[in-house]
């Protein structure tokens, strides 16, 4: 346990160095490894870039594992989905490999959509929070320059693991960044940030298994009442923009 | 005290009363309770957890007779709020009641429409699963599947004697199907540039029309297959295109936000109706029979200056459906009370009442002379995409994204 917190600690300042001297990892478009074989992250990319191209949603969920679990909940089904979405979530993604994606295809739409709920960084253990809080301004950027004039909802990164650790922290660094930096019009006032991440951590530091499973995904009723807040943005934006 | 229980039952339930004392450790008092109950020895092991499962077996059957309270007070509700019985329905007043008579599964996909075969006791459903499926809907039997088309089927239709089917898909083909004998493709028609959204014959059975994503609405010959003409105006992609009763004149709806009448003879769009504010999805030609209630829903004086029409009923994404006089150019009525996009409207046959589908999972009867929803049924556990009433038995089919296809009895 303290040897892969050791081995995580020197790993970032390897990146801090790096990040010094090169481009930080984050805002670089990685195409994901195949280390299993069996091809499904470009499969999947491939899917959604034809969804892109054929649907007329108006809203559009980019992200990581806990964007694609989503639509597995009652949350979705019952509210989130009625919205007309699509879901780009693939699991295990990193910023960079959301940056990927959406540079090669997956913002093509013949239809634009009204909103993109952009939900990721969790993944990027290896990197400090300025990094990722770099690489999601750069998505933002990307999508801005993509779509325009469409609304980006950023949901706050999700604390993780069932006792505090650096991981926890980077992710709650990164949501102070996004939330001191889009909270005035002026930067862009496109992007909507929606703080999910309080109310997680109990009182006694420890996250519940109720709450997040294997202290990272939402059960369903987490996701209920974890992005309830990011339903009801997308509500209110829907009913300002038809 | 007096027992409810036979002998028997009496001592099954001491011996698995004594078979929970053993089981949870309460020795002593599976001791005393042997001595008292004058039951020496083991328990057998079929009793061996025996109390626990009539405990939650009853309160499995306490749900079990909500959920069936809550039906049949639906049903009452139903019955008393003054549906006529099947015996007393009539044509003209008769619309779809739940609960469903069937719900269908078989298709892989969302459901993208359904369409009555204007003749015999069957319907048939497209679906995203590029698949028609053609089932009966009286005794809810799923009939053939017709393969073909190699991307989502957007639209269906019969002619009016039921031996020709056409469809049309994403996958930039319309499809000509035999619907007598063999089932099976006899011709495919190509030119659209893109998705073709809808097609429908021409009320002579002689020449098919059809919409697309490419913004054009085409005519093509049924005996030859030719694309015979080409009407260009929209500004975006064409979701419907269907023609009047008499043939003379084309209605189409887009995404532009407009519905445009056509004159079928000179190409020429005679008008463009303007009210919506959001993707038109859907469009219906009224039955002579609506002209009544239609005039009253608009206010007109039914002696000097009524309403003449033709009547087109349309549905969009702004939630809400209208009814305009086509001839005049003008919106008459406005229904509102759809929570999502609207996406199918269809004329009751009686005239009085328009039924639409839409993305808030329901299917809403309009009482169109007091422009007031009368009936709001919840449908399905998606967006229903699509529905027909049929022109003279108590039918009504819904088709939605939970793949499924759902046939309403109307009374």
């Amino acid at each position: 346990m303290t040897g892969t917190q050791n081995g995580a600690q020197t790993m970032v300042s390897e990146f801090q160095g790096m990040s010094l001297k090169s481009a930080n990892i984050c805002t670089v478009p990685q195409r994901k490894h195949d280390i299993f074989g069996d091809n499904r992250w470009e499969t999947m990319h491939e899917r959604y870039v034809s969804e892109a191209r054929n649907s007329e949603a108006d809203v559009v969920f980019v992200g990581d594992s806990i964007v694609q679990q989503l639509q597995l909940t009652t949350l979705w089904n019952e509210k989130i989905n009625p919205l007309h979405c699509l879901n780009f979530g693939i699991g295990g993604d990193r910023v960079e490999n959301v940056l990927w994606r959406l540079l090669n295809g997956e913002l093509e739409f013949a239809c634009t959509p009204k909103v993109v709920v952009l939900f990721v960084g969790t993944n990027n253990t290896d990197c400090t929070a300025q990094q990722v809080y770099e690489g999601i301004c750069h998505l933002i950027d990307v999508i801005s320059t993509k779509l325009g004039d469409v609304k980006i909802v950023l949901p706050t990164l999700l604390p993780r693991g069932q006792h505090p650790s650096a991981n926890r922290e980077r992710n709650m660094l990164v949501n102070e960044l996004c939330m001191n930096n889009f909270d005035s019009v002026s930067v862009n006032p496109n992007v909507h940030v929606v703080p999910i991440h309080e109310d997680i951590v109990q009182g006694d530091g420890t996250i519940s298994h109720h709450l997040m499973h294997d202290y990272l995904h939402l059960t369903d009723e987490g996701y209920s009442k974890v992005f309830g807040p990011v339903y009801e943005k997308l509500a209110a934006l829907m009913s300002n923009t038809i | 005290m007096k027992m409810v229980l036979s002998q028997r039952q009496r001592e099954e339930l001491n011996k698995a009363i004594a078979d929970y004392l053993g089981s949870n450790g309460y020795m002593d008092a599976l001791e005393a309770f042997k001595k008292e109950a004058d039951m020496p020895g083991e328990v057998e092991r079929k009793f061996g957890g025996l109390l626990e499962k009539k405990w939650t077996s009853v309160i499995r059957l306490q749900k079990k007779v909500m959920e069936l309270e809550s039906k049949l007070n639906e049903a009452e509700k139903e019955y008393i709020e003054g549906a006529p019985t099947r015996g007393k329905r009539s044509p003209n007043e008769w619309i779809p009641r739940p609960p469903e008579k069937f719900c269908l599964s078989g298709h892989r996909a969302p459901v993208t429409r359904v369409i009555f075969h204007p003749i015999f006791s069957i319907m048939v459903s497209a679906s995203e699963d590029a698949t028609i499926k053609v089932w009966d809907f009286e005794t809810g039997e799923y009939e053939r599947t017709l393969k073909g088309h190699t991307d989502s089927i957007q639209d269906i239709a019969f002619d009016s004697s039921g031996k020709y089917l056409v469809s049309c898909s994403a996958d930039m083909s319309i499809k000509l199907w035999d619907f007598q004998q063999s089932y099976e493709c006899i011709r495919t028609m190509l030119g659209h540039d893109h998705n073709v959204s809808s097609v429908s014959f021409m009320p002579a059975g002689d020449f098919v029309i059809s919409s697309s994503r490419d913004k054009t609405i085409k005519m093509w010959e049924v005996q030859t297959g030719y694309c015979v003409k080409t009407f260009s105006g929209h500004r975006d992609w064409v979701r419907m295109v269907r023609a009047s009763h008499d043939g003379t004149l084309l209605a189409s709806c887009s995404n532009d936000q407009t519905v445009r009448i056509w004159m079928v003879s000179s190409k020429e769009c005679r008008s463009e109706l303007r009210a919506h504010e959001h993707v038109i999805e859907c469009i219906a030609w009224a039955p002579d029979a609506s002209a009544a209630a239609i005039n009253e829903a608009a206010g007109a004086d039914n002696k000097k200056g009524a309403h003449l029409g033709p009547f087109l009923a349309s549905g969009s994404r702004d939630k809400s459906i209208r009814i305009w006089d086509v001839g005049a150019g003008i919106c008459l009525v406005l229904l509102t009370g759809h929570d999502n996009w609207v996406r199918g409207v269809v004329f009751h046959p009686g005239g009085k009442f328009l039924v639409s589908a839409s993305d808030d999972k329901t299917l809403r009867v309009w009482d169109i002379r007091n422009k007031r929803c009368q009936k709001t049924l919840e449908a399905h556990k998606h967006f229903c995409t699509s529905l027909d009433f049929h022109k003279s038995h108590p039918y009504v089919i819904s088709g939605s994204v939970d793949q499924t296809v759902k046939v309403w009895e109307c009374r």
